[in-house]
Parts: C-alpha cells; sequence; structure tokens
C-alpha cells in the first residue's frame, strides 16, 4: 500500500471560517441569554424571599390574656406562691410557680 | 509574533492556516467531514474563549490538543450512544463511498479505516500529528504533554503496527 493512501488529505467541508464566524456569534449571544436568564432567577428568588408572608404573632383571647397578666388570681392553689416575672417580648408573660408540698 | 494577546483578525488567520491539517487529524477519529468541522471549530472556540491566557508562540501545539481532546469525548459519547442504542454504526458514514467509488477502493479505505483505528489512542495522536499537523516533533511533544523522545518512539511503534495490518507501505502517489 502506498503510503500517500495510508495518509490521504482530505479537503475539509468549504465555508468553515464563516461557520466558524457564526458559532463565535451565536456563543456570544447564548452567554448573554444565560447571563439574563440567570440574573432573572437571581431577582425573581430575592423578590420571593422579601415578599414572603411573615408569621403573624399570635393572638391571645382577652380572657387568657386577662388570666395571664394576673397570675396573683389563679384560685385554689392553698400552699402555692404565683410571681410575675419580666419578659423582653410582650407577647409571652413569664410566672414563676412555687409550691409548698 | 511575540506575547501579545490573540486578536481576532490573528485567530481567523491561524484558521485559516490550520484548517486542514486540523481537520485531516480530527477526520482520523470521527470518519464524517461534516462531525470533523465541527470538532474542530469546537476546539478552536474553545482556544478563542480562553484567548487571555494564551501564549501567541505556543497556540499551534494548543489547537491540536483541544481538537484532540474535543475528538477523543466526541468519540466517548458516540461509544456511550451506541452501547444504549441511541445510535448505530451506520450513521458514521459520511457518503464518501458514491455508488461510483469502486468496491476495491472501498475495502481499501475500510482497511485503512481498521488499521488507524485498533491504534491505541497514544499512538495514533503521535502518528496522525506527525502526520498532518506541520507541527515539530518539540511541538507535537507539548501539545500530547509527553517528552520529544517519546514522540519518536511512538511514531516508530505506530507505523510498525501500520505496517503489520496492512503490509509494507511504499512512497509514492496512490492510484
Amino acid at each position: 500500500m502506498k503510503r500517500s493512501e495510508l495518509f490521504e488529505q482530505h479537503e475539509p467541508p468549504p465555508f468553515g471560517l464563516e461557520r466558524l464566524r457564526a458559532r463565535m456569534t451565536e456563543d456570544r449571544l447564548a452567554l448573554a441569554r444565560r447571563l439574563v436568564l440567570v440574573t432573572a432567577l437571581a431577582s425573581g428568588v430575592v423578590v420571593a424571599v422579601l415578599a414572603r408572608p411573615r408569621t403573624k404573632p399570635i393572638e391571645l383571647t382577652p380572657s387568657a390574656e386577662a388570666l395571664l397578666r394576673s397570675p396573683n388570681d389563679v384560685e385554689g392553689l392553698a400552699g402555692t406562691v404565683v410571681a410575675p416575672m419580666a419578659s423582653s417580648n410582650p407577647n409571652v408573660v413569664l410566672v414563676r410557680v412555687s409550691t409548698l408540698e | 509574533m511575540g506575547d501579545e494577546a490573540l486578536s481576532r483578525s490573528a485567530f481567523e488567520a491561524l484558521y485559516l492556516e490550520l484548517e486542514k491539517p486540523v481537520f485531516n487529524v480530527v477526520y482520523r477519529w470521527v470518519w464524517n467531514a461534516e462531525e470533523a468541522r465541527d470538532v474542530m471549530h469546537e476546539a478552536f472556540l474553545k482556544v478563542w474563549a480562553a484567548r487571555a491566557r494564551v501564549r501567541v508562540e505556543t497556540v499551534r501545539p494548543l489547537v491540536f490538543k483541544s481538537a484532540l481532546n474535543v475528538a477523543a469525548n466526541r468519540l466517548r459519547v458516540r461509544r456511550l450512544r451506541r452501547f444504549l442504542r441511541f445510535d448505530s454504526a451506520e450513521q458514521l458514514s459520511d457518503g464518501r463511498g458514491t455508488p461510483e467509488t469502486s468496491l476495491e477502493l472501498a475495502q481499501r479505505r475500510k482497511a485503512i479505516r481498521d488499521a488507524v483505528e485498533a491504534l491505541p489512542e497514544k499512538l495514533k495522536s503521535v502518528v496522525m500529528l506527525c502526520e498532518f499537523s506541520g507541527l515539530s516533533t518539540q511541538e507535537i511533544a507539548e501539545a500530547l504533554s509527553v517528552p520529544p523522545g517519546t514522540v519518536g518512539s511512538r511514531r516508530s511503534q505506530a507505523m510498525a503496527r501500520l505496517e503489520t495490518m496492512l503490509g509494507p507501505l511504499s512512497e509514492g502517489v496512490a492510484p
């Protein structure tokens, strides 16, 4: 077999440079599209996080609130001392209950 | 050329200079003219994308290195697709075998393709770069990340294997 047959030179298909230029343009557009998509997605996530509904505080019924705010009114607990404690959260009432047994 | 960045015009000039050599190397991996051009373009686009880090004086070996990587990846994907039966071997023909092609010529081409495909990747890369790239031994060694001496020994091994499969090679132009 001839060496030139083994290593036969083929001609590339025509308009190679034109197609390469077109691909370079396509790549730039694809990159721009990807950037826009990523930016839009990130903006959507930020908006969704900021606009999400906040957890509302539990509203106590007036009778429950009155009971909690005046723990000394607890009845029927002979030998029990109920002392209110300071709380930084107005929705949380802390009381110390001490029982002598 | 100095150490300056690769400009668009220099890149296009490089493409025109290396189009045929790169095409002929890559063709021996994919055996399809359209796909070989596609692989070649992908390799050039990778080089263009990395132009800020590319040194002009070493860009030629880099183009071939990139082309060989892309071609090898294509082959892996092709084998996987074939394994998963998404593709068939028949689709790999590029239409070079026209009805006018003689049976004998078709058989010789198939024998050449079988022999080249039977070469281990390392030997095939060396022999194809030596035959088609126009790169020096030093540049081929750079493209393949091997010592220059290895290029010579692998080329000898590759040629010996090809001659074992195809018979003795004679100089001269094919009929």
